[in-house]
């Protein structure tokens, strides 16, 4: 199998932009990865891109419509939706494409016009018990945050995480977040502000229950021989995992989970899987990392993903938190864009807005949040269904 | 003037009065492991899905596995009642081996819930429908 590598990246800022269409973001970030990469649209030879749910047919076919607006050239265009972890599977599907000696380069790509307050259901079907989406906000009012405080509560309730841990996570990314110029918060919250914001939730306040964004990503990705006549600074994806997770599935928000013993099994098995893929692939572990992206769509889930890759040991994750090893500085920054608790969530894009900043990172252009001399970066995330995808890149 | 007339929220997930509030889950007779809702094949990759599924009635009463207080107004399809109040909702471990989802009674103290405690399942209101039809859900209540 051949080497890939990352030469290109294009980032919208995350936020709200009624006035433009998700066909317009990912042209603009389209455009904007080639120019980063130098390649010309004509020499991509395949185009993989993140459906957009929230924008009809014309959304599921976003790679396609993206297509035609670069200008049609024949090449194979897929498009995928695996919810949070969707640009991380569009890139393990050109990695495989140019991997295996299919195609040289490829564009990747994926955005999203979000519904405003919480991501719902796209169908609404009151009436239709076999969507189990719509029953779930219709019969419980639960939203997908709704799931994520239970998950908080159970923290706490298992390790003693208490709601000063949970702010403190909230503080750290809007540190980060203030440097971001395509974060979409860019204040530095106290712990007293975010404690004192309106319970959503308990024991989620307002601040602390991740925004719904508009955004776009997209990387230009080709095998590490063809990157070399483009850029100095290839960054090479070293290992990649993708995974669903392995039966019993998990459950918390929603009607209920498969059989199971007590105590569960962890809810986040396919998170763990993909992880620990990509580090065996690419021959490294979580000692290794100099910058770090997971999904922290609350402070209990970034904490829960400390141990889930492997940075510290079971119910430790408080402590490395409070010890700032993941802050600003620390000995191994996570989420030095702000994360989705300063970007918001743009589900189709959020995957390679990680990609984005940890390339950034590795190839040291990241500015004021720069970690210095960050040479190995890794990224995970997983969604809806508990599809994961994980990556290791290498400078 | 007509009878105020029960109707479920969802036909078939739950008893109807007379009977006592249960779920109605689906129980493999291959594997024996049980499902909520019910489910049309059993999901058990090991399972050798020799022996056809059956209708399950699950136990009324299980331990809190976790919950949260929703303090937020879920818009439509959910029915939230004017003014807003508060609810629970909750993940209920079963004696099956599974966790069932479902909102807390309207009446228990929210403050007074504690994961590991025992909890029963019950039959409310959920919400009044354009017909004046009452409309039911399954919740589930602190055991006495």
């Amino acid at each position: 199998m051949r080497e890939v590598a990352i030469i290109g990246i294009g980032i919208h800022p995350w936020g709200k932009f009624p006035e433009k269409s998700v066909h317009e973001l990912n042209l603009e970030i389209a455009q904007m990865a080639l120019k980063d990469a130098n390649m010309e649209w004509k020499d991509v030879q395949g185009l993989f891109c993140g459906q957009d749910p929230w924008a009809g047919i014309q959304g599921m076919l976003a790679g396609s419509a993206l297509a035609q607006n670069l200008g049609l050239t024949g090449i194979p265009v897929t498009n995928n939706y695996n919810a949070c972890a969707t640009g991380g599977y569009a890139l393990r599907t050109a990695h495989l494409y140019i991997s295996s000696g299919l195609i040289d380069t490829a564009l990747v790509a994926g955005g999203s016009i979000s519904p405003k307050g919480a991501f719902g259901t796209t169908k609404y079907d009151e009436f239709d018990e076999t969507d189990l989406d719509s029953q779930r906000f219709r019969i419980l009012g639960s939203a997908n945050f709704t799931g994520f405080a239970m998950a908080a509560q159970k923290r706490m309730t298992m390790y003693g995480t208490t709601e000063e841990d949970l702010a403190l996570q909230k503080v750290k990314a809007s540190k980060f977040g203030a440097l971001n110029p395509n974060a979409r918060y860019h204040k530095i919250y106290t712990k007293e502000e975010i404690l004192n914001s309106p319970m959503v939730a308990y024991p989620l306040h307002l601040y602390q229950v991740c925004a719904t964004s508009d955004g776009a990503a997209a990387a230009v990705v080709c095998s590490l021989e063809v990157a070399k006549k483009y850029t100095t600074k290839p960054i090479v994806i070293a290992g990649i995992g993708a995974s669903n997770p392995r039966y019993p599935a998990p459950g918390m928000g929603g009607f209920g989970s498969d059989f199971s013993e007590l105590p569960p099994p962890n809810e986040n098995d396919a998170g763990i899987k993909s992880t620990y893929q990509a580090y065996e692939e690419a021959g490294v572990g979580p000692e290794d990392l100099d910058v770090v992206s997971v999904y922290d769509l609350t402070g209990a889930m970034e904490l829960q993903w400390y141990e889930d890759i492997g940075l510290c040991g079971e119910g430790d994750a408080e402590k490395l938190l409070r010890e700032g090893a993941t802050s600003m500085g620390g000995r191994v920054p996570v989420c030095t864009d702000g994360g989705c608790t300063s970007m918001g969530e743009c589900i189709p894009a959020q995957a390679l807005s990680q990609t984005c900043e940890i390339v950034s990172q590795l190839r040291g252009d990241a500015g004021p949040r720069q970690v210095a001399g960050a040479r190995i970066g890794f990224s995970v995330n997983s969604g809806k269904l508990g599809n994961s995808s994980a990556i290791v890149y290498k400078k | 003037m007509n009878a105020t007339k029960q109707i479920p929220c969802l036909e078939g997930w739950f008893t109807m009065p007379p009977q006592e509030p249960q779920l109605i889950g689906s129980r493999c007779q291959s594997c024996g492991h049980y499902f909520f809702p019910r489910v049309t094949t059993c999901r058990n990759p090991n399972c050798q899905k020799d022996k056809p599924l059956e209708e399950a009635r699950l136990s009324r009463r299980g331990k809190l596995f976790a919950y949260t207080v929703n303090h937020y107004s879920p818009p439509p399809p959910y029915h939230a009642p004017d003014p807003f109040v508060p609810f629970g909702v909750a993940s209920i471990a079963l004696p099956e081996g599974i966790k069932v989802g479902g909102q807390i009674a309207r009446d228990v103290d929210l403050a007074s819930l504690k994961v590991g405690m025992e909890m029963e399942t019950v039959r409310e209101v959920l919400y009044k429908d354009e017909a004046g039809n009452e409309v039911l859900s399954w919740m589930f209540r602190p055991v006495k």
